[in-house]
């Protein structure tokens, strides 16, 4: 078997982040509900992370959400949180077909809906079978009955609205109004797959800078990653910042990175004098795309690191999004691909995870060729030792 | 100069909700999240609404007179 390059190049970034991951900021919206009979629809086709049919019902069944900020969930209220069809005979914009086939009943009083804190709803009634690419609308419906309420369904702030995946916003009337959001959903079924919206990458954690320099007892952070076939990889990208005109900076793939004694092994560098970057921010971040100076390929279930180095004492900002413990599995790479960091640059000191794996930064590597499947066994450019081969 | 006005033409019960409609050299009808208008108003923000403006500015003009309408200074009070 032999490396074959696909042709063209940037085709693949992986981890993806889908819609964010291009001119768009990674910014977050809140959708509000604040009357009664209001909800929110978000919209769009399930991605089991195994790909097959699985049942969400009060038998281990989970919607797992992030509300948004200032939540006020008091007496009288309640909130039904489930998975509705879509329908088809009205729209756009897309909406459910008002029946939760199963859902969940939070009350006021009762249940407590926390300011940009992580739920993980147990669904109390109802059951239904999702095929892997269904089209569904994960609703929530806000019942009032007295006091001032708002309850806020935390989303991906989008430049504008998104054919799919998409998100509803219903008030009186009934007044339908698409949102300028991609939605931040997980599902877990009974028998604890994960599925998310194909489009989105969910977040427990709003996406968030980690800044830092380096004279800090942190010096490095990126992802640790492993795919599970031969690939290549042409270049790299990140979601940070330079904070400063002299907050020179380095993107860097390592081998062995988890590797006491001689690793981990610098592979690729590439140095990025901030003079040359389109924007520097303190707070704002912004993409940075940069190809390798030659193919490299990666081994199959190996492990590498791709990181953001500072080269000097001024921040610069990587960033990031959380998981709640076991979504990983849902996204990009899976469970194979999580934050790491280490105090000490150069080879020797390895690389720890951070958060216990759900850490995911927004950085990665293109992916530009595989497999060609021509040609006897013996896999594709295998490095020795794990490293990478150029 | 082209006008344009925008009015909230209805507000839900929860009182958040805005539903504003724009009328005059366009026509438009939005939703808007009342705490939408808290938020900070970002560089990338203010370069957008100046384009926008310009683009109002420029409605039914020649360049040369929007140019000069421009020069004049064209103020937004709201």
């Amino acid at each position: 078997m032999t490396a074959a390059n696909w042709v063209g190049g940037q085709m693949a970034w992986v981890p993806g982040f889908p819609y964010v991951g291009g001119v768009q900021l990674p910014t977050t919206a809140d959708i509000l509900m604040d009357a009664d009979a209001e909800e929110v629809h978000n919209i769009g086709h399930v991605y089991w992370a195994d790909r097959g049919s699985h049942t969400v019902s009060s038998a281990g069944g989970k919607i797992h959400w992030l509300p948004g900020a200032s939540i006020a969930f008091v007496v009288v209220a309640s909130l039904q949180i489930g998975i509705q069809d879509v329908d088809a005979a009205n729209g756009p914009p897309a909406r459910g077909d008002g029946t939760f086939d199963v859902s969940a009943t939070l009350v006021a009083g009762v249940d407590t809906i926390s300011s940009t804190t992580a739920l993980a709803t147990a669904m109390g009634s109802g059951s239904k079978t999702i095929a892997h690419g269904a089209l569904i609308s994960v609703a929530f419906k806000l019942a009032v009955t007295s006091g001032t309420q708002a309850v806020r369904v935390r989303t991906w702030a989008a430049a504008q609205a998104v054919a799919f995946p998409s998100t509803t916003l219903i008030t009186s009337g009934p007044t339908y109004s698409v949102q300028s959001a991609i939605p931040n959903i997980v599902i877990e079924a009974d028998d604890g797959t994960r599925g998310i919206i194909y489009g989105t990458v969910p977040f427990s954690v709003s996406p968030t800078q980690q800044a830092y320099k380096n004279n800090d007892t942190t010096k490095e952070y990126g992802n640790i990653f492993r795919f599970n076939t031969p690939i290549q990889i042409d270049g790299l990208f990140v979601c940070g910042i330079a904070s400063a005109s002299n907050a020179n900076l380095s993107m860097v793939l390592y081998s062995d990175p988890s590797a006491a004694g001689a690793g981990p092994t610098a592979t690729a560098t590439v140095a990025i004098d901030a003079n040359t970057l389109g924007v520097i921010s303190g707070s704002s971040p912004r993409w940075l795309w940069i190809p390798l100076a030659s193919i490299l390929t990666l081994a199959a279930n190996t492990d590498y690191v791709v990181s953001l180095k500072p080269d000097a004492a001024v921040n610069i900002g990587l960033m990031y999004i959380d998981e709640q413990t076991g979504d990983m599995a849902a996204l990009p790479l899976g469970a194979n691909c999580y934050g790491v960091s280490r105090n000490t640059i150069g080879a020797g000191t390895a690389f720890s995870s951070i958060n216990s794996g759900t850490r995911r930064f927004m950085i990665g590597v293109s992916v530009c060729g595989g497999d060609d499947g021509a040609g006897g066994g013996g896999g594709l450019a295998m490095p020795v030792s794990g490293r990478i081969c150029a | 100069m082209a006008s344009v006005t925008i009015t909230a033409a209805g507000i839900c019960a929860g009182g958040n909700h805005l539903h504003l409609t724009v009328t005059g050299a366009k026509t438009a009808s939005v939703r808007l999240d009342l705490e939408d208008m808290a938020a900070p108003i970002t560089d990338d923000d203010l370069a957008s609404f100046v384009r926008v403006l310009c683009r109002l500015c420029k409605s039914g003009k020649t360049p040369a007179q929007a140019k000069a309408a421009l020069q004049a200074g064209v103020t937004v009070t709201a």
